[in-house]
């Protein structure tokens, strides 16, 4: 088990009330190890809830293993958690949709996602996974930049799409693969229609 | 490795709510089929506020007057332009430029505006459909009409009417307003225009038809109408009293029709002003002696009972343009020598 260096960003001491001073003990799909402080972990309401629901004293932070979070892996969770620890403290934004959403992206945020888009869907997955919602604000205005003006072929290269030819080809693929005999009636019938018979049988 | 299909629905909406320029979304439609559907579920609402539609003969070339349509998006922020060539449709937005070969110029903007309008769910504030070149020859005919069809058909196939607060627009005949107005939602519909975009003095011997407008759920749901054209007032008449505000043209006016309209007024609760515009005065005012103002203006005020207002009519000329003026007014702003009637 590697262990990451925690808190992933400087702590303000000062800033943070003494009894949030505790800090958590998480680990990925791939078995990497965050310590993330409690203030920071508040910025995701399903982390939250599920510190809250646990109870750990400090002793049990340090004795207990770390919290498992079998969905993501340790190169996104980096990222997510330094994400919390930069905006610890912030004002999680409530969308109602009673306003339009306006969403800034910050400095520190644009540093953080200049990453390639694989993982940049990753980040997006995971802060929709833990309920972080500023970071998927910001990862979704990310994604949403990258299209304007771009043409649909760009666009598939930029979101990491398929086109219509090869979406059909996978279909046919997945579809050969589960029933062989499936394909091959309908091959006869597109051959059949080819050659006039209004009637299959 | 994910890629943007592999995203939950609520990352999707949010990533469609941050789009900035609703033509991307159309794009994004057509990179590939579960985009596509995965869109078309999303809810996704491009939110346009404003949208004008110009159709007009292009000046650039000597040698024919090609047809062209240009629409403008929220205000003049968005503005693509769709021209006639010699074979096909040149399609121009910001630098960008491109030719459709053997394709029809009108049927391709009715059809790019249904496709962008397809998903709009809020109300529009303002709709406008307008043209420049309605005295041409054959305009009407080969350019206006043909448009409005394409339009309308894709208004038609919505599977929710059009929302739009204020319509406006500057037709010919009644059949265009047709094409066009009862497809948009009558709940959402406040103010209807129809407007002469060529400033030409209107048509006063060929005052437009609005019988078959007045069926409509639109108008009877409307609370202002203004006709910068002419308008039939015979059949204007008991077809107004549920607006708030009217501003309407008419060819004549005869002290019968003045009679009408006070008496809408004593009646209507809901009517607060109309100004009448007309071209010619049959009749001498059936209001009894006018008060003069001293812009030499005439004036008569009328008590109404079970109403706190009171009924103001005014007659003056204003630019060579000849007004009938009728308004609730607040008691105290009946000047000293007015005498309620």
């Amino acid at each position: 088990m590697s262990v990451e260096n925690a808190p992933v960003v400087d702590v303000d001491e000062a800033a943070i009330p003494v009894e949030k001073k505790m800090y958590y003990r998480f680990e990925s799909n791939d078995k990497k190890e965050f310590r993330v402080s409690e203030l920071a972990i508040q910025q995701s309401e399903t982390l939250n809830r599920l510190v809250e629901a646990m109870g750990y004293t400090s002793e049990d932070v340090e004795n207990k293993p770390a919290i498992a979070i079998e969905n993501i892996d340790g190169k996104t969770l980096k990222l997510v958690f330094q994400w919390c620890e930069h905006h610890k403290g912030e004002a999680i934004p409530v969308d109602d949709g009673s306003v339009p959403k306006i969403v800034e992206i910050p400095e520190f945020d644009a540093k953080l996602m200049d990453i390639d888009n694989g993982l940049l869907f990753k980040l997006i997955w995971a802060a929709d996974y833990l309920n972080i919602v500023q970071l998927l604000n910001v990862s979704c205005k990310k994604v949403a930049n990258m299209a304007q003006g771009k043409t649909p072929a760009q666009l598939r290269r930029v979101y990491l799409l398929p086109s219509d030819e090869e979406d059909e080809a996978a279909k046919r693929a997945a579809q050969e693969a589960q029933d062989p005999r499936a394909r091959e009636v309908e091959e006869e019938f597109e051959e059949r229609k080819r050659q006039g018979g209004n009637s299959f049988f | 490795m994910p890629s943007l299909i592999d995203m939950p629905e609520v990352v999707m909406k949010n990533i469609l709510e941050n789009l900035k320029d609703f033509r991307d979304v159309q794009t994004l439609r057509k990179t590939c089929h579960d985009l596509r559907n995965l869109i078309d579920d999303s809810n996704y609402d491009p939110k346009i506020r404003q949208c004008a539609i110009w159709v007009d003969r292009s000046l650039s070339s000597e040698e024919q007057r090609f047809g062209e349509v240009v629409m403008y998006y929220d205000y003049w922020n968005i503005g693509v332009v769709y021209k006639e060539t010699k074979d096909g449709c040149l399609i121009a937005q910001n630098e960008k430029q491109k030719i459709l070969k053997n394709e029809n110029y009108l049927k391709i903007a009715g059809n790019d505006i249904g496709l962008n309008l397809s998903m709009q769910k809020s109300e529009i504030e303002l709709f406008e459909i307008l043209n420049g070149s309605r005295t041409d020859p054959g305009f009407r005919e080969i350019l206006w009409i043909p448009f409005l069809e394409h339009l309308s058909r894709n208004l038609k196939n919505r599977p929710r009417p059009l929302r739009v607060e204020e319509f406006k627009t500057c037709p010919l005949n009644q059949d265009e307003i047709l094409l066009i107005l009862p497809f948009l939602d009558a709940k959402s519909i406040q103010k209807i225009h129809f407007y002469d975009s060529f400033y030409t003095d209107g048509r006063p011997e060929n005052p437009l038809k609005i019988d078959e407008i007045l069926k409509l759920e639109q108008w009877k749901m409307a609370s202002i109408f203004t006709s910068d054209l002419f308008i039939d007032l015979e059949q204007f008449h008991e077809n107004y009293e549920h607006f708030e505000f009217v501003h309407v043209r008419v060819t004549e006016i005869m002290a019968e029709d003045l009679e009408k309209i006070r008496e809408t007024f004593f009646h209507s609760p809901k009517l607060e002003f109309m100004k009448i515009r007309y071209h010619k005065l049959k009749d001498q005012p059936p209001f009894g002696e006018a008060i003069l103002d001293e812009r030499d203006w005439e004036n008569w005020f009328f008590r109404v009972p079970n109403k706190e207002k009171i009924l103001k009519i005014q007659h003056f000329e204003d630019y060579s343009c000849e007004f009938y003026d009728f308004r609730w007014i607040d008691e105290e702003k009946v000047p000293e020598y007015g005498g309620i009637q």
